[in-house]
């Protein structure tokens, strides 16, 4: 069943330069989508304007973006408010910005859980208590706790517990464990992918590195420069990338065994960098 | 945007021009007593009149324009040239030595530049010298705030370990990598500082000390035309334009020079997979 | 506890550290006894996650900071032993790679002024691997930029017209424009896209090949560092926990942490 499907979408700069290119993707309900690319290409803020969240002077068009029966292209900004954080849930790489560091990350869940729901203060605190327990935390301790007083890989894994918290159908994840040391970014991978089947949520995961993709993704997409160059199921892609960029993308990581000499990377050796703008740079 | 900057830039040079060739552009002797010339509204012949002593108010004007700014720029170069090294060495230097120059600069800002500026010149006596040092005293503060400022954003980047690693002395290190990010911002604060400086040296000459006459000195001549401002205001009101002008013009020019290297540092953006696109 | 060094066949030591410990105000322990060699034309590879005390130790070696027991000999001379100004000259024989190109470079220079600052704070000529020495400085920075595949009209640029990628470039060949024994690379490709990353690898692996370079390679991407590495050395809370040859990285006797990594970092 098709949770997300997304016609012709165009990012332009303020000052008309597109960043992206109409692209299309759809996601389907309970899946793994990863978005692939690096710097430049546009994956990020494509995620974003999916529920209007694009940095100022950013401009969307789109000639769908329907998700559960509603264009999210066309709906009132009311509407959208009422869906981000219910149904559409976000994590992104920047952890400490999840959360404000001046209250507790319990009075925080509170605070979101009042904006959408009627809950009782037991109800709210007893879910707050749960959601944490659910992603590795000590609930009750880490209810009272501040947000400095957690490290990374526990700061980012209340962030999904708070993303989580309303039972969304779509939870985007932008470059969620970038910033993550090897080990803590491996238990929020794990947590994210039991979470998805639990709850038989979908995932949009943006991402640039590869190795995130292969253990979790059902079907992935890559970016290049504002437009999708190559997607499909996860398996047929890897075994066989049509495109020479897909190509070298999978020859950057250098493998365990049989270590090459030379990592196999085709191409212009020092044309880089990408489309991007004095909107997105400070975004 | 541009185009102001120059606008600025230019109006501000031709301003200046006239003020420091004052002297020589005016037409007659400023010293030159006529009491059967007192008080006379401005004509032909004096363009903008003649003060309680017969003396060419406009001769008057572009003598003390030049003396009036020459003291605030002289003044502000002093204060320049004692606390750009003082914040150079507190941010470079670091530990005791920055703390210690740091309790000095807050011992310093501790009292209002007036009533300082008042005190030293009262104590000192009126005069050249004594004008000057007061500016000084007062005003070099804010260059070792900012330069040692500007040094301890610098100090946290990498390039001055790669320096470092490569053999560069302090010596080096400060004039080839410090000193650059430091001239920027200096000459902005010294742009908007001029007009403040300008007001300092014009508002104690007004009270008697700095310039005395017959010197003439906008901040002075303000003061003489006190007595006569029911009779002939305009006695008050040129010299009063004469440093609004130049006071506003050089905060325009300022302010153009503050956005320009202020946001000179948000200019490296992040590289990489950290930025958002 | 500090394992027993196993060193390679015969080749010269260019760096050798012993029993290095490092204490930050406050009492956090940062480098707990680390010894480790490096022999010429080697390159030894550092893993470690955040916190595992690696960028620590590289400071140390670099004297950048001072340790609070231990020694290091560079080319046999020893630098915990000098005074300020012999370290100067000393420490000349290192360069280093930072992690981020932004800080590596100085806002205000344009790019040929700090490519040349090595060869300039050395009064050093041209290095021997460019060739001819009659250069002029315009000609040795337009060479080392074509050494790491850069054209020479970034020559006049600023550091804020190039891209990440392009940016850690320039600072490779600045460190090598020295010829220095011994180049020190902090997480050298972390901050940068991932193709990116494996060009920078390549170049740096070509290069080392081409002039003999000696490296130490610090990331906490096992895969990169097993890349360029014959031998690695895994860190965790400041201790040394493993160290062993590239083939040897799938052994039975390898350290739990090391082995908790593998399993992360190997993609079926």
């Amino acid at each position: 069943m098709e949770l997300l499907n997304v016609r012709d979408l165009k990012i332009f700069c303020p000052d008309n330069r597109p960043l992206v290119h109409g692209i299309d993707f759809s996601i389907r309900a309970g899946e793994w989508f990863a978005l692939i690319g690096e710097s430049g290409s546009g994956k990020s803020i494509s995620a974003f304007s999916l529920a209007g969240l694009l940095p100022n002077g950013l401009r969307r068009e789109a000639k769908e973006i329907q998700m559960l029966g509603q264009d999210l292209a066309s709906i009132s900004e009311g509407k959208l408010r009422d869906l981000r954080g219910t149904d559409i849930a976000y994590v992104f790489q920047d952890y400490q910005s999840a959360f404000t560091p001046y209250f507790t990350l319990g009075k925080q869940m509170d605070e979101v859980m009042q904006a959408h729901r009627h809950w009782t203060r037991e109800e709210r605190q007893k879910k707050s208590w749960d959601a944490l327990n659910e992603v590795g935390l000590e609930g009750a301790e880490a209810y009272g706790r501040y947000p400095f007083q957690l490290s990374g890989g526990q700061l980012q894994r209340a962030a999904l517990a708070l993303a989580m918290m309303m039972e969304p159908k779509l939870l985007i994840a932008d470059e969620p464990t970038t910033a993550l040391d090897a080990m803590s970014a491996a238990k929020v991978l794990d947590l994210m992918a039991r979470l998805k089947n639990e709850k038989g949520c979908a995932v949009l995961f943006i991402t640039h590195d590869l190795r995130c993709v292969r253990r979790y993704a059902d079907r992935i997409a890559i970016m290049q420069n504002g437009s999708i160059i190559e997607s499909g199921e996860k398996r047929k892609i890897f075994e066989n990338p049509q495109e020479i960029y897909t190509r070298n993308l999978l020859a950057s990581v250098p493998p365990l065994h049989n270590v090459p000499r030379r990592l196999p990377i085709v191409g212009e050796d020092f044309l880089e960098g990408g489309a991007l703008c004095a909107a997105t740079r400070n975004a | 945007m541009i185009q102001k900057t120059s606008w600025g830039v230019g109006l501000t040079a031709i301003f200046m021009l006239i003020i420091l060739f004052g002297p020589w552009i005016a037409p007659m002797d400023p010293n030159v007593v006529d009491l059967s010339k007192r008080l006379q509204l401005p004509s032909a012949e004096h363009w903008l009149g003649t003060d309680q002593l017969g003396r060419d108010q406009l001769s008057r004007i572009l003598t003390g324009g030049q003396m009036t700014v020459g003291i605030s720029l002289m003044a502000l170069g002093l204060s320049i040239m004692v606390g750009v090294p003082i914040g150079l060495f507190a941010g470079y230097l670091g530990g005791r030595v920055d703390w210690a120059l740091m309790r000095l600069v807050d011992a310093f800002m501790a009292f209002p530049e007036y009533i300082v500026a008042i005190v030293i010149s009262g104590l000192l006596g009126a005069g050249f010298f004594n004008l000057m040092f007061a500016i000084l005293i007062v005003k070099w503060v804010g260059y070792a705030r900012l330069v040692r400022s500007v040094v301890l954003q610098e100090k946290s980047k990498d390039y001055l370990l790669v320096a470092k690693i490569s053999g560069a002395g302090s010596y080096t290190t400060l004039r080839r990598h410090l000193i650059p990010h430091v001239i920027g911002p200096v000459l902005a604060l010294a742009t908007l500082d001029i007009g403040k400086v300008i007001l300092l040296v014009a508002s104690l000459s007004y009270i008697g000390l700095g310039v005395q006459p017959p010197h003439p000195e906008w901040g002075s001549m303000l003061n003489e035309g006190r007595a006569y401002f029911t009779q002939a205001s305009y006695l008050m009101i040129v010299p009063g334009m004469a440093i609004f002008l130049v006071v506003f013009v050089m905060n325009l020019l300022g302010n153009r020079l503050v956005e320009k290297f202020g946001s000179d540092r948000q200019e490296e953006g992040r590289d990489g997979i950290t930025e958002c696109s | 506890m500090p394992l027993q060094e196993m060193h390679d066949i015969g080749e010269p030591e260019v760096l050798r550290l012993t029993d290095v410990w490092k204490t930050y105000y406050g009492g956090h322990q940062a480098v707990k006894g680390i010894s480790l060699t490096i022999g010429q034309g080697e390159c030894l590879g550092l893993v470690g996650e955040s916190g595992s005390g690696k960028s620590t130790l590289a400071r140390c070696l670099l004297t950048l900071e001072r340790m609070d027991k231990g020694e290091i000999w560079l080319n046999n001379r020893p630098l915990h032993e000098l005074g300020t100004s012999e370290l100067r000259n000393a420490r000349r024989e290192m360069q280093v790679v930072f992690q981020n190109p932004s800080g590596s470079f100085n806002s205000k220079l344009t790019i040929k002024d700090s490519l040349l600052e090595p060869i300039r704070c050395q009064n050093k000529g041209c290095p021997s691997f460019l060739g001819d020495t009659n250069n002029t400085e315009e000609e040795i920075a337009a060479k080392l930029l074509e050494k790491v595949h850069l054209p020479a009209r970034y020559l006049n640029s600023y550091p804020s017209e190039l891209s990440g990628g392009q940016k850690q470039r320039v600072a490779i060949a600045r460190a090598i424009s020295v010829e220095p024994s011994l180049i020190v690379l902090d997480e050298p490709t972390a901050s940068l896209d991932v193709s990116i990353q494996a060009r920078v690898l390549n170049l740096l692996k070509d290069l080392q090949e081409e002039l003999g370079l000696s490296y130490l390679f610090i990331s906490h991407d096992l895969s990169a560092v097993n890349f360029m590495s014959e031998r690695l050395m895994v860190m965790q809370y400041g201790q040394m926990v493993d160290l062993c040859k590239r083939k040897e990285l799938f052994a039975p006797e390898r350290h739990p942490y090391t082995k908790q990594l593998l399993e992360l970092f190997d993609v079926k």
